[in-house]
């Protein structure tokens, strides 16, 4: 039982490091494409910027809640509770993304919508790419 | 004019809550399975949370386009 929780606990530790780099290669990735719109104009690589930050400030919150460094306890590995903590950080996770879309519709403008919704919809399909192709981790699923 | 912009809080409307409707049926999904697989084998819960996360993201992708379009056509467009 001590050795499979080991296991488990190193597992995690793996996908949290996994999912760190993505994270990173998704930050650098958001800046690239801010400069390159940059030399267009202005507004159009800022819309950009805040379109690839709409998506990887709640995602950095729900991989950080669910892949934590700290140890659980036994009480927290129970099926429910294991449940209801990963449901929370989604639920948060989506309260985080309205608030942003929302802050960034009222607060910015001008804006390009085109550049915002562009960059947002390419770095969730990077993060989706990077996924698979992690160690061919949906393979092995 | 009135008729225009009663139309973009309509489609706004649809935008949202057709998204939550598909996020709400895919995740629970997901929960469902997740519960079965952590009731069949309470050791592999830590394993079985990291995939939940992967799956996860894949799941809630689209809905929250909808939602950020959704939020345009609210804030923004009406």
């Amino acid at each position: 039982m001590l050795k499979n929780s080991r296991k488990a606990r190193g597992h995690t530790q793996a996908v949290r490091q996994k999912t760190l780099k993505i994270l990173f290669v998704q930050l650098v990735t958001i800046c690239c494409i801010a400069l390159v719109l940059s030399i267009k104009s202005w507004v159009i690589a800022y819309s950009a910027f805040l379109g690839g930050l709409i998506y990887l400030l709640p995602y950095t919150y729900l991989a950080n809640r669910i892949l934590t460094k700290r140890r659980r306890t036994d009480a927290e590995n129970t099926p429910n509770r294991a449940l209801a903590e990963l449901y929370i950080g989604q639920i948060g996770k989506m309260v985080i993304t309205a608030m942003l879309f929302a802050l960034v519709f009222v607060l910015v403008k001008p804006l390009s919508p085109f550049s915002l919704f562009g960059t947002y919809i390419a770095i969730q399909a990077l993060g989706w790419w990077l996924q698979m192709n992690a160690d061919k981790r949906f393979i092995k699923l | 004019m009135e008729l225009a912009s009663a139309i973009l809080y309509i489609a706004g409307a649809l935008m949202l809550g057709l998204g939550a409707v598909g996020a709400a049926i895919g995740v629970g999904i997901l929960g469902g399975k997740f519960l079965e697989g952590a009731a069949r084998q309470p050791e592999l819960i830590p394993m079985l949370r990291t995939q939940f996360f992967i799956v996860m993201g894949l799941v809630d992708a689209v809905p929250m386009i909808g939602v950020g379009l959704g939020m345009y056509v609210l804030f923004a467009v009406a």
